[in-house]
C-alpha cells in the first residue's frame, strides 16, 4: 500500500454474534484478537465469522474495548492516557457479574490477551483479602466439602488461614 | 456465576493473587482445591498479620516461599516469581545467600519470565555473589538463561564484575532494575550482551562513580535516582532512547543531565520524554547568548527545577525555549529558603523571547509561592502556549490566607487570557 494518509482503505472484517448479529468492523481492529488473526493470515476471513459463543450484547462492548485500544495505540503519545484509563476503569463493573464473566470468556475465546489480563486482575482484586464465606457469598459457590475434608484442607495450608 | 469459568481461566485470576491468599481460596470449594498449583505466577507479599516478632517473621515468610516450591504443580513454565519485602531479621543473614540460590535456581529451573527480588532494605550489606552463583549451575539454570526478560533486584550487594556476569548470561533481558545496591561502583553496560535491553532503572546505589552505556541499541527508556556520580554519564549508541529520567540526584556530577542533554546536546535530539530534578541554574556557564541544543522530538517535560533566584526562572525559560515541540510541560518549583527571601523583589523579563509553540496543549506548574520570578516564567509559558487546553496550578502557601491571596492574584494575572483552568 503506497498511501499514508489516514484514510487508507482497510479489509472489513464481518462477524456474527451467536444471536444473529452482523458486526463490522476494521481489520486493524480486529487484529486485537489471536484468534481472528489467525484467520485473516490463513485468509479464512472473507466470509461472515460465526462466534457461537458470544452474544451479541457481549460482542459490542469487546469490539468497543479493541477500538479504543486501537486509536490510542495508533495516535501514541498523543493518545489521552487518563482518558483510557478511565475508559478501562468503567469497563469493569464489578457488581454485573454476568456480563463480566461472559466478557472473560468471550476474550479467552478470541484470545485479546490484554482485554484478559485487565479482566483477570478485576477479578483478582475482587478476591483479594476476603475470608471464604465473603468470597462464597459475592461469588455464589457452593461449599461441597465434607467437614472432613475441610479440616484437611485447613490442615495442610494452615498457615494461609491464620488470618 | 463464577463456576462457569473453565479451570485454567481460574487459575490465570489466581495466579493475580498474593501468594496467601491464592492458597486460601482452596478452601472455597473441592472445585478450588488444587488450583493454587497450576499458578503461573508466584507473588509473595509478607502475611497481613504480622507478628512483632523478627525471626517469626522472617521464617514464616521463608517458609511459605519453600512450600510453594515444593508444591508447585504448574509444569515446566513460570510465568513470574516475585519476593517482594523479605522481612528483615538480622539472624537471618547468614542463611540468607543460601535461601536466595535456592528460589532462584527453582524459578530459573522453571523458565520464568519476570523474577523480582526486593529484600528489606536492611539487607543491603549482604553479599550475594552473583557471577560465581551463575557459573557454578550454568547447567541447571540454563533453561532462565533463555527465558529471563525482566529482572528487578533490591538490597541484594552484588557488584561491577556480578553485574556483567548478569548481562552476558540473561541474554534476552529486556528490563532490568537495580535498587540498593550498594558494591556497584562503575556501572558499564554493553548493548551487545543484552541486544533487546529496552528499559534500565537504577536507582538508590550510594556508591556508583560512574555509569557507562555503549551500543545499547534496543534502550528506549532510562531512568536513575538518587546517586551520586562523580563522573560524566556516558551514553554512546543509543539510537532508540526516547525517554530519560534524572531525579534526586547529588553529588559532583549532579548538574550532569541538564549540562550533558541541553548544553553539550548529547541525545537531544531524540528524546521525547524527560524527567528531570536539576538547578537551572547551572545552565549559566553556558553562553546565555548562544541557544541551547533544540529539543526537536520532545513531548513531554516533567522539570523539578531547584530555584533560588531570579535567573533560575530565566535559565527555565531557555530550557523551555529549546524545546519547540512541546505537548506537555510539568514543573515543580522548589523554591530554596533563601530564594524565597530574595524575591521580594521585580525580575524583568523579555517576553518577546518567547516563540509561539501551537503543540502545547498541557502545562502543570505545582509548588507555585506567587513570588515574581514564579510569574514570570508563569507568563512566558502562556505567552507562548498560543492553543494551550489544560492549564494547572498547584500553589504551595502556608496558610490559606496566604493561598487565598496568591489565588487571587494569579487570577487576576491570568484572567484576560485563559479560557479553561484547573485550581487546587
Amino acid at each position: 500500500m503506497a498511501s499514508s494518509s489516514n484514510t487508507e482503505i482497510q479489509k472489513m472484517i464481518v462477524l456474527q454474534s451467536s444471536d444473529g448479529q452482523i458486526f463490522e468492523i476494521e481489520e486493524s481492529i480486529a487484529s486485537n484478537s489471536q484468534t481472528l488473526r489467525n484467520m485473516i493470515e490463513d485468509e479464512c476471513a472473507d466470509n461472515v465469522i460465526p462466534l457461537p459463543n458470544v452474544t451479541a450484547k457481549i460482542l459490542a462492548r469487546v469490539i468497543e474495548y479493541c477500538k479504543r485500544h486501537t486509536e490510542a495505540a495508533a495516535a501514541g503519545d498523543a493518545a489521552d492516557a487518563d482518558d483510557l484509563k478511565k475508559f478501562d476503569a468503567d469497563f469493569v463493573d464489578p457488581d454485573d457479574q454476568e456480563t463480566l464473566f461472559d466478557t472473560i470468556l468471550a476474550a479467552n475465546y478470541l484470545n485479546i490477551s490484554s482485554l484478559m489480563d485487565m479482566l483477570c486482575k478485576a477479578v483478582a482484586d475482587m478476591l483479594k483479602g476476603k475470608d471464604a464465606e465473603a468470597i462464597r457469598k459475592r461469588f455464589n459457590i457452593k461449599n461441597d466439602y465434607t467437614k472432613e475434608e475441610e479440616e484437611e484442607v485447613r490442615k495442610e495450608n494452615s498457615w494461609a488461614f491464620e488470618d | 456465576m463464577i463456576s462457569k469459568l473453565p479451570d485454567d481461566i481460574l487459575a490465570s485470576i489466581i495466579s493475580r493473587l498474593p501468594f496467601a491468599d491464592a492458597v486460601s481460596t482452596s478452601i472455597l470449594s473441592t472445585r478450588w482445591r488444587h488450583l493454587s498449583t497450576y499458578t503461573t505466577r508466584l507473588d509473595f507479599s509478607p502475611s497481613k498479620k504480622q507478628t512483632s516478632n523478627r525471626e517469626k517473621r522472617f521464617s514464616n515468610y521463608a517458609n511459605m516461599v519453600d512450600r510453594a516450591l515444593d508444591s508447585h504443580k504448574g509444569g515446566q513454565f513460570l510465568e513470574a516469581f516475585r519476593i517482594h519485602d523479605l522481612p528483615y531479621f538480622s539472624g537471618g543473614k547468614s542463611e540468607l545467600p543460601h535461601i536466595i540460590k535456592r528460589w532462584l535456581e527453582f524459578a530459573l529451573s522453571k523458565q520464568v519470565h519476570v523474577i523480582d527480588m526486593h529484600l528489606h532494605e536492611a539487607y543491603s550489606s549482604l553479599v550475594f555473589p552473583i557471577s560465581s552463583f551463575l557459573t557454578e549451575n550454568s547447567v541447571a539454570l540454563h533453561p532462565g538463561f533463555q527465558s529471563l526478560k525482566e529482572l528487578s533486584l533490591q538490597a541484594i550487594g552484588f557488584d561491577d564484575q556480578d553485574l556483567e556476569s548478569l548481562l552476558k548470561n540473561f541474554v534476552l533481558l529486556e528490563r532490568l532494575s537495580i535498587k540498593n545496591s550498594y558494591a556497584l561502583r562503575e556501572v558499564l553496560i554493553d548493548g551487545d550482551w543484552v541486544p533487546n535491553l529496552k528499559y534500565l532503572y537504577i536507582s538508590s546505589c550510594a556508591n556508583i562513580r560512574s555509569i557507562e552505556i555503549r551500543d545499547a541499541t534496543s534502550l528506549v527508556s532510562l531512568r536513575f535516582h538518587k546517586l551520586r556520580l562523580s563522573n560524566d554519564l556516558v551514553l554512546e549508541n543509543v539510537p532508540m532512547l526516547i525517554e530519560f529520567s534524572s531525579c534526586d540526584n547529588r553529588g559532583a556530577k549532579s548538574r550532569y543531565p541538564i549540562d550533558q542533554i541541553f548544553s553539550q546536546g548529547i541525545i537531544s535530539e531524540q528524546l521525547v520524554k524527560v524527567n528531570l530534578s536539576a538547578d537551572p541554574s547551572h545552565l549559566m556557564k553556558y553562553d546565555t547568548e548562544s541557544s541551547l541544543h533544540k529539543m526537536v522530538q520532545l513531548k513531554h517535560t516533567e522539570l523539578e527545577a531547584h530555584m533560588h533566584n531570579c535567573s533560575s526562572s530565566h535559565q527555565l525559560i531557555r530550557i523551555i525555549e529549546a524545546c519547540p515541540c512541546l505537548q506537555k510541560l510539568e514543573i515543580k518549583f522548589c523554591w530554596s529558603v533563601a530564594g524565597w527571601f530574595e524575591n521580594r523583589m521585580l525580575c524583568e523579563h523579555n517576553i518577546e523571547l518567547s516563540t509561539p509553540n501551537d503543540n502545547l496543549k498541557k502545562v502543570k506548574l505545582s509548588g507555585f509561592i506567587g513570588c515574581p520570578s514564579d510569574f514570570i516564567v508563569l507568563s512566558h509559558v502562556i505567552t507562548k502556549a498560543v492553543e494551550l487546553e489544560e492549564l494547572s496550578i498547584e500553589i504551595r502557601a502556608e496558610t490559606r490566607k496566604i493561598r487565598h491571596r496568591t489565588r487571587a492574584r494569579v487570577w487576576q494575572h491570568l484572567r484576560p487570557m485563559l479560557r479553561r483552568l484547573v485550581w487546587s
